[in-house]
């Protein structure tokens, strides 16, 4: 019997070689080191060895950065985030070993693409920024060590905790904003609902935007700070709302229905007027059953690296999150304004966009005219737009097959230019890669008796179907 | 007699001359030190021992592994674990002991956590480390096409020629004893076949493919050279293998029975006689050991240019030490059988004819093909032509089909076919039964036309069989 274990996270860490030099105080360099219970002696002897592979690798390049090392058991991979700010993260590759140990484990190292991992390092940072800007200010010339280890530690030993480690792939790297394709009539009202917000509060609230569960409807975020923000809404704190009222985006789930209606805050009229603040500050949380995130703040660059307190206010699948810089103070006047806005404009357009929703659903599995299934993804770096069928649950793709998809997007960076790849793997799937203007568009289907002419022309059609608006030409 | 083939091939020369070796060495070689602290030590200092050499240079301007011309390299490194210096492409070993030592002690840091390390990437650069018992290679290259599995392989290569003249069982009995051995002693003068391999899987499509190259001749024409050969060495014991070389292309090839060589076997045979010019004036005897074939000992390699007008070599390859007569009898016998008949002006002639050019098909859009017969392990690689005529120009087509290959041949995710549209070509990889077929076309061609190209290639490479590849497996 075989085994399969999937890749998991080694160790993660972040040090500064210039902290430290003199001999016996190499556990200064070290900012902080996962896993926690790891002994000083084993902590210092894998940073040292960090830092000689670095000074080696210099031997025979001065301008390039080390990136990954691979060995049989592990892919390790290095970010110089800041000058002399390493960070450093060990994955364990997949293995498989028999369970009555006669034959020899076997490591499946190609399964951890460095591409992949790497850009997953330095979201890691990207994170960290969108919380605390830098290890460093450039500003500041001498470090306060005590602080900087403390802000790093806080933040990385739960960011670790949501990190996903096993079967990370392209969809990864791409970092994309799914949008939610929507009819003319709906996106003005979107627009317009998100204008007037705009108009009446442009005073206090310089960022916004709308969400419709997952999905980005509208936003006036810069794109540098949209794709941290949006993942951070995503994975973190919308997270727990995503995943509730699974069976329907329109209806509210009963059982905080009834809390609600037995509760002491204020009275709802019906299901549809289920609204309500998932981060305020405390005083305002007039829902004793519902608990509220403290609001978090935030750094964008865009708003020249000041903070932001980011209020999210939902009605149904309905995300709005406003985004009030931090010199402002949050008022129970203020908050009231608010809320008495968004409750009263918002609930109507909050239920069009469900059934948007609802629709889209629906129109998931895409099969061609002459029967056979297909997956995709496509993004655009651009806008850092996204539509991706490959983890729909009946796509039945195999890890060989996501990577395969990573092989071919690397190769066409490698390579110059590369304007379209189509492969046939050895179990038949067919993968077709296509590049253009900065935009990136795959298909997936397992086809044993087709030719590549055919595959071809099946492509052509799902592409003008699926992108129907998308200028695309290879 | 087949049965005794593997002992027989046993080294006692070798083993001489070892004793000898280790005799002068005996005061000169350090005895191994307790090698665990050593390297405890090192790992400690890894990041001083750097920063006093580092500085150094500044000092001396002369350093060459600082220069600009130096980080510009392709470097290759042989080491023993022990941080002795091998083997360095460029430069002189001896300047390089502190980089040497530092590449030792990464090796163990990494081997003492019970893993190996494979690979270091910069952005543009790969760094990669094979260690083979007690030698470690190390590769450095900026090629940007040139993937982890071509560098490992090279450095395969590169342990597989040093095992060429050395054999396993002398290396691995040398550093039994003396872990602090410098074997450089042991292969000093062979450097120069080194070199030769490292430009040889840079720039011949026969390392990437996997294949050697057949010289094309009519099947009668070849089955003449045969004849020629297996009568004239009929009544020889412990004759493994008669080769022909015209250049680095196969003429014939004859194997004992159960025995049969691979391409990377080959590739060192067809070093070795390239490297040596000696061959062309004088018949030589040299022992030689085919890894591939078998690590553990030598074989004699009888090798001799034909004749003045008929610029082939010939290598016969025994597991006999006291055959050197034998066999250049036999080959006097093989050259008069050959002279009677007029198998060397053809052979002249498929030697001075300019090579298969992919234009000649007339295959609209086709640049360059090759095809490979996968059971043979031969191949087909046409002259180069428009617009593959610089240097520049060959090489970056060298690396897109050596990419090409790896993408097809990958151990993890296989392909069968592989359609790509780059900018200045686009390309058609297929791998089936038999046979693998690699074309470069223009940019802009369709799928039809690339398909039809394949049809068309393949009928024709049908029709050329006899001629270009060496079919039956001719036997003693």
């Amino acid at each position: 019997m075989q085994e399969r274990v999937d890749a998991s996270l080694n160790n993660f860490y972040i040090f500064n070689p210039t902290f430290g030099t003199t001999e016996g105080e190499e556990e200064n360099k070290i900012l902080f080191f996962h896993p926690p219970d790891s002994d000083t002696n084993n902590q210092i002897k894998t940073v040292g060895l960090s830092e000689a592979i670095i000074k080696f690798t210099r031997n025979f390049v001065s301008q390039e950065e080390c990136k990954s090392v691979h060995t049989l058991k592990t892919r390790q991979y290095f970010y110089q985030a800041q000058p002399n700010y390493w960070m450093v993260m060990t994955v364990n590759v997949p293995y498989t070993k028999s369970k009555n140990g006669l034959k020899e484990t076997v490591y499946h190292g190609e399964n951890v693409q460095d591409d992949v991992y790497h850009s997953i390092l330095k979201q890691a940072y990207e994170m960290y920024q969108l919380f605390y800007d830098s290890f460093q200010p450039p500003s500041e010339i001498q470090v306060d060590l005590v602080l900087l280890k403390e802000k790093i530690s806080q933040f990385y030993s739960k960011y670790l905790q949501i990190l996903k480690i096993s079967n990370c792939d392209i969809v990864d790297v791409f970092q994309g904003i799914q949008f939610l394709p929507l009819d003319k009539k709906t996106y003005l009202h979107a627009q317009s609902f998100m204008n007037q917000f705009q108009c009446i509060f442009h005073d206090q609230v310089v960022f916004s935007a709308l969400l419709v569960k997952e999905h980005l409807v509208w936003s006036n975020i810069e794109l540098t700070d949209l794709r941290t923000i949006y993942r951070y809404l995503i994975t973190t704190l919308l997270s727990s709302h995503l995943t509730e009222n699974q069976n329907g985006a329109g209806t509210v789930d009963n059982s905080n229905l009834s809390e609600m209606k037995s509760g002491n805050g204020i009275s709802y009229l019906n299901e549809a007027d289920y609204s309500r603040f998932i981060t305020c500050p405390s005083f305002y949380s007039n829902i004793d059953s519902e608990p509220v995130t403290q609001v978090p703040r935030l750094i964008l660059r865009s708003g020249d690296r000041s903070i932001f307190q980011l209020l999210v206010y939902k009605v149904m699948s309905s995300f709005v999150c406003l985004f009030v810089p931090d010199a402002y103070e949050l008022t129970l006047e203020f908050m009231r304004s608010i809320e008495s806005f968004l409750r009263s404009k918002l609930i109507a357009l909050a239920s069009e966009l469900s059934m948007h929703l609802e629709k889209k659903r629906f129109t998931k599995g895409i099969v061609s005219s002459v029967g056979h299934t297909f997956s995709y993804v496509y993004f655009n770096r651009l806008n850092l737009a996204q539509k991706n069928t490959l983890r729909d649950h009946q796509a039945h793709l195999t890890a060989e097959v996501l990577s395969m998809l990573a092989d071919i997007s690397f190769d066409s960076k490698k390579k110059d230019s590369v304007g379209e790849t189509i492969v046939k793997t050895y179990d038949d799937f067919w993968i077709i890669g296509q590049f253009c203007n900065e935009r990136e568009f795959y298909v997936v289907t397992q086809q044993k008796n087709s030719t590549l002419i055919e595959i071809s022309d099946e492509m052509k059609i799902i592409r003008d179907k699926q992108l129907k608006s998308i200028y695309f030409h290879v | 007699m087949e049965e005794t083939a593997g002992e027989r091939c046993e080294p006692e020369i070798a083993q001489e001359k070892v004793e000898v070796l280790e005799k002068k060495n005996e005061e000169t070689v350090e005895l191994p030190s307790s090698n665990d602290s050593a390297i405890d030590h090192e790992i400690n200092n890894l990041t001083d021992e750097l920063g006093p050499n580092l500085n150094l240079a500044e000092h001396e301007e002369e350093i060459y592994w600082q220069t600009a011309e130096w980080k510009s390299k392709k470097h290759v490194f042989v080491l023993s674990s022990a941080g002795k210096p091998i083997y360095s492409r460029h430069g002189n070993e001896d300047d390089l002991v502190a980089l040497f030592g530092v590449m030792q002690a990464i090796v163990s840091v990494v081997l003492d956590s019970d893993d190996e390390l494979q690979s270091i990437h910069t952005s543009n650069t790969h760094f990669t480390f094979l260690r083979k018992g007690n030698i470690y290679l190390v590769s450095v290259s900026s090629i940007p096409l040139e993937t982890a599995p071509i560098t490992k392989l090279q450095l395969t290569y590169v342990y597989n020629q040093i095992l060429s003249i050395l054999t396993l069982t002398q290396l691995t009995r040398i550093f039994d004893q003396y872990n602090n051995f410098d074997l450089r002693r042991l292969l000093s003068g062979s450097e120069r076949l080194i070199n030769n391999l490292v430009d040889f899987t840079e720039t011949d499509p026969a390392f990437f493919f996997n294949a050697v190259e057949c010289l094309p001749l009519a099947s009668s024409a070849r089955d003449v050279v045969i004849q020629a050969i297996t009568s004239s060495c009929q009544k020889i014991k412990n004759l493994l293998f008669a080769i022909l070389l015209a250049g680095n292309q196969l003429v014939v090839l004859i194997r004992m029975k159960k025995y049969n060589l691979l391409p990377s076997d080959l590739h060192l045979i067809l070093n070795l006689v390239s490297s040596s010019q000696s061959f062309r004036t004088a018949e030589g005897w040299t022992p030689i050991c085919l890894p591939d074939f078998d690590a553990s000992g030598y074989m004699q390699a009888h090798v001799s240019y034909l004749t003045e007008e008929c610029q082939t070599c010939l290598l016969l390859l025994t597991i006999d030490r006291e055959l050197f007569f034998t066999l250049s009898e036999a080959k006097q016998k093989i050259v008069e059988k050959l002279q009677k008949s007029n198998v060397f002006e053809q052979i002249n002639e498929s030697i001075q004819k300019p090579k298969i050019l992919a234009s000649e098909f007339g295959i609209s859009r086709l640049r360059h093909f090759v095809y490979k017969n996968k059971n043979t392990n031969q191949f087909v690689y046409p002259k180069y032509e428009v617009p593959y005529l610089l240097p520049e120009s060959q090489n970056s087509l060298l690396h897109l089909y050596s990419q090409l290959y790896q993408q097809v041949n990958s151990s993890q995710r296989p392909l069968k076919v592989i359609f790509q549209q780059l900018k200045t070509e686009a390309v058609l990889g297929w791998d089936t039964k038999g046979f693998e077929l690699y074309l470069i076309f223009e940019p802009f061609v369709t799928k039809s036309e690339a398909i039809n190209a394949v049809n068309k290639l393949l009928k024709c490479m049908k029709k050329e069989e006899d001629r270009l590849f060496i079919s039956n497996s001719a036997t003693f």
